[in-house]
């Protein structure tokens, strides 16, 4: 598939394909089209180009259908900064089909305590601000994580927590996309790695 | 539909609350409004008691306009928006929620604004339940469409909103003022057809509102 962002190609006939139960480590440089290609399986950007096809979907015209089957972690922490991190997952899991009990089973993981919670979003360093957009993506009952630079602003010990519940989950037979820097870390827990190139994607090894 | 539109709504509103952009910033710009529109007026009773609704609906378009920039501008707030149509929330819901928080700060500042406007030009309030109801409806009216449009315009200059909102919802807000000019002085007959196209535009600008706000989100 191609993908035009304002005219830019961002994807250039891009072929790329994941299947059940398998973690997938998507790597490259910045501006390789990362970002753009877990974009696209969440139909926040059209192909240009060629076809999406996401669990049988195209996730641009049947985009709700898809995404109650996608989890995504972004950059962006995707909540609010005058609520506490407690009242954002109510929040989500009385909007969104997150669990709000698995919410709080990940951030006690990721080494969150109750006072985390209970203060506002603004007042958390980047790193549990971080933690806590992490907790929210995984806690949704989805087939489908696309995962954005997940180990971003996180602690090492942090880092270990999240490989380990990404490893989980794939293992229960959800599909994982990684994009990342992290070569080493990711190589590791990856079953097949693509590498981004101006909007290409090689597919480098299988394990 | 309904939990996401009284979680969205809750949210909102709690967020206003914390924020206090409303009563810091909002009531005083509508105040100092009417205060110079008394000025303009030469503080002269008589003038300032026939153009009271007028005034009184200007003055309310200004609060709305910033209420609604408020309210789509905290759904960017790190992308939380982009967050919620990921996770396929129910953009009809997201939509009623929003438009349900703006209209009840907006019922609450229009209350305030409504006894300074008595008080300052010397207007007594008659037919209250007509002026509140018809404020309700005008304020759904307004909002639905300032929400779909604040949408519509993020990302692009700011000046867009009021430049595009306030050519639409005119129709709304024309009805709502001859509803007040004839509830103040207590012609209520006269309001009737008033009331009516006013009652006609805004649940047209909600029905429409609905049906278009998801693919607004998505845009």
């Amino acid at each position: 598939m191609t993908v035009l962002l304002d005219r830019f190609p961002a994807l250039v006939r891009c072929d790329f394909d994941a299947y059940e139960g398998e973690v997938v480590f998507v790597q490259g440089p910045n501006g390789s089209g990362k970002t753009t290609l877990l974009r696209l399986l969440g139909g926040l950007v059209e192909a240009f180009a060629g076809s999406v096809l996401v669990f049988g979907r195209d996730p641009k015209t049947e985009a709700r259908a898809v995404r109650r089957e996608v989890s995504y972690l972004a950059h962006s922490y995707q909540m609010y900064e005058e609520l506490s991190g407690r009242e954002n997952l109510s929040f989500f899991s009385a909007t969104a089909s997150c669990d709000l009990e698995r919410a709080l089973e990940w951030t006690r993981r990721f080494g969150l305590i109750d006072r985390d919670l209970d203060v506002r979003f603004r007042v958390l360093s980047a790193g549990q601000r971080k933690k806590m957009s992490a907790a929210i993506a995984l806690s949704r009952r989805t087939e489908l994580l696309l995962i954005d630079e997940p180990h971003a602003l996180l602690d090492q010990a942090t880092k270990a927590t999240l490989d380990r519940g990404l490893l989980e989950l794939a293992q229960a037979g959800r599909t994982v996309i990684i994009a990342s820097h992290e070569l080493d870390r990711i190589a590791t827990l990856a079953s097949r790695t693509y590498r981004m190139s101006n909007g290409t994607a090689t597919l480098m090894g299988s394990s | 539909m309904v939990r996401t539109a009284i979680a969205m709504a809750k949210k909102d509103l709690r967020l206003e609350w914390r924020a206090r952009v409303l009563i810091n910033q909002v009531l005083p710009f509508v105040f100092v409004v009417i205060i110079l529109f008394a000025f303009g007026f030469d503080a002269k009773v008589e003038i300032l008691g026939q153009v009271t609704p007028g005034l009184f609906w200007v003055t309310s378009f200004f609060g709305l306009e910033l209420a609604i920039a408020r309210s789509v501008g905290i759904e960017g707030e790190n992308q939380a928006q982009v967050g919620l149509v990921m996770m396929g929330v129910n953009p009809r819901g997201m939509f009623l929620g929003k438009v349900f928080a703006v209209v009840v700060e907006m019922l609450a500042l229009e209350a305030v604004l409504s006894v300074g406007i008595a008080v300052l030009f010397n207007t007594p309030l008659h037919e209250v339940p007509l002026l509140a109801l018809s404020a309700l409806i005008a304020d759904i009216g307004v909002t639905t469409v300032g929400i779909v449009l604040a949408g519509v315009t993020e990302g692009l200059s700011g000046s867009l909103l009021p430049l595009l909102l306030f050519p639409v919802v005119s129709p709304v807000l024309l009805s709502a003022t001859k509803v007040w000019q004839y509830g103040l002085s207590g012609s209520l007959a006269k309001a009737v057809p008033w009331s009516e196209l006013l009652v006609g535009f805004s649940l047209i600008y909600l029905v429409l509102g609905i049906l278009v706000y998801g693919v607004v989100l998505e845009g």
